[in-house]
């Protein structure tokens, strides 16, 4: 691997003074709910940030580990890509809490039929549960019957 | 007297079990291949919990080595923090997800359940048991000196026996009429539910996460080493081990994702031809239905192998 750089596919490389500001406005805005028409249009905007966030980590790992870069703008790179960073973990949070979503939502209906079954099973159970009382009870008789036969 | 009082009642046993046995709506096979389809299915429908668990559990390895690529001890601290946070937070996503995919497991425990043998079993062996006990007890009280003429031992420990396996096809025709009425009335439900993991599974949403997280992890990497090479420090053996680890995972999560999709469209389909076979009035399982079941309990072994490691 090639001193410095960052072993990636072919990629356009931006000016070496790339700002934190510049770095945030090149990306498109992460989209929070309410802005756009429906779920799907969403997601797949989350989709392309996601994308362009791991590119934009990747150019900035390639322009702060260049070695013939000076320490404090390496240590500027460095706040620079922590901030891509928080992003990349936002849009996660984000696509997560979407299929966590849709997780719930299909789940719901099978629960109350779980329940019905469940309560089936117990109704199934009862006369067997009952049943082993009274043979504890015999079993009880029994020991006392042999204790009364040894007097 | 006696002899005719045994008759009669061996004959109305007999006449018990075969109204019982003829009114059960499900045959013994059929109620095994519901057992069978369920035996497994859990491992299946909890897959989007653990997909959620493993991307978590790789996004903080590869965050710890795009850490230590940082320069600045500050810039590494408040790095480390953050993914220390996010992990904590997605610990709260895999506990939730996985409370929603016991609502399936819970389904698909209780038709397990409510198909076992145990349901028509237990109250068998209880009869069994009291018929004994009652004998025993007859035998102890001949055994005391009271004066009166003994009762009759062993009738009850055989009434028990007979009434037992007239209770057991009783119960089989109970449990037949339940798994009937659960499989047919919950079909549609069950078939809605496996379309949604599926579609879950098979989302852009999981797909880009997944992708995320095997391209992720080799930049991440690739940007630790190159800051070691920067500094003019050596990379630690146990470092390349653990990245060609973390590689190994990430590119499992995929074959785990379409596993578990295959594994729940057979699921999905074994459930609705027992529920068409139930409706029709059906009594034998045909061989194909057998086969789904087979491929399903496989794919649920693989990925229960694979949801492990």
């Amino acid at each position: 691997m090639e001193k410095g750089a960052i072993n990636r596919p072919a990629s356009q490389t931006q000016s070496e003074q790339t700002s934190t500001s510049d770095l945030r406005t090149a990306l498109p805005q992460p989209l929070s709910p309410g802005d756009v028409a429906g779920p799907s249009a969403r997601s797949e905007s989350e989709q392309q940030t996601l994308t362009d966030i791991r590119d934009a980590i990747a150019e900035c790992d390639t322009l702060r580990l260049d070695p013939s870069l000076p320490e404090a703008d390496r240590r500027d790179m460095d706040a620079a890509v922590l901030t891509l960073r928080n992003l990349e973990r936002e849009l996660i949070e984000a696509t997560s809490e979407t299929l966590l979503d849709r997780l719930e939502a299909a789940s719901k209906p099978l629960e109350d039929l779980a329940r019905d079954i469940r309560t089936r099973v117990t109704a199934m159970n009862a006369p067997a549960k009952a049943l082993e009382h009274f043979k504890r009870l015999a079993s009880l008789a029994t020991r006392i019957l042999r204790e009364a036969g040894r007097w | 007297m006696r002899f005719v009082t045994i008759c009669n009642f061996l004959i109305f046993s007999l006449l018990a079990v075969f109204v019982t046995a003829s009114c059960s709506p499900l045959s013994k096979a059929q109620i095994e291949a519901v057992n069978e389809l369920t035996f497994r299915s859990d491992t299946i429908t909890r897959s989007p919990a653990v997909l959620f668990e493993k991307m978590s559990a790789l996004r903080l390895e590869r965050g710890l080595f795009y850490a230590a690529s940082l320069s600045s001890g500050r810039a590494r601290y408040e790095e480390v923090t953050a993914l220390a946070e996010t992990s904590m937070d997605d610990e709260s996503v895999v506990r939730k997800a996985s409370g929603y995919v016991d609502a399936f497991n819970s389904y698909v425990r209780a038709l397990h359940s409510v198909s076992a043998d145990a349901r028509w079993k237990g109250l068998g062996t209880e009869i069994r048991g009291v018929g004994t006990r009652v004998d025993s007890v007859l035998y102890r009280y001949n055994r005391l000196d009271t004066g009166y003429d003994d009762i009759p031992t062993g009738y009850a420990r055989m009434a028990g026996r007979v009434l037992a396996y007239v209770a057991e096809e009783v119960m089989q025709a109970v449990q037949g009429r339940a798994v009937r009425n659960i499989v047919v009335v919950g079909d549609t439900l069950v078939a809605a539910s496996c379309d949604s993991l599926m579609d879950i599974l098979r989302s852009d949403e999981m797909d880009e996460l997944i992708r995320h997280e095997r391209e992720s992890l080799r930049d991440n990497y690739a940007a630790y080493l190159a800051a070691l090479e920067l500094r003019g420090e050596p990379v630690p053996f146990e470092s390349d081990r653990l990245y060609v680890e973390l590689l190994r995972r990430t590119d499992e999560l995929p074959d785990i994702r379409n596993s578990c999709v295959s594994a729940l469209r057979s699921f999905k389909n074994a459930h609705a031809r027992l529920a068409a076979d139930f409706a029709a009035g059906k009594k034998e399982v045909p061989e194909e239905l057998w086969e789904e079941v087979l491929r399903l309990n496989v794919l649920a072994a693989q990925v229960s192998e694979m949801l492990e490691n």
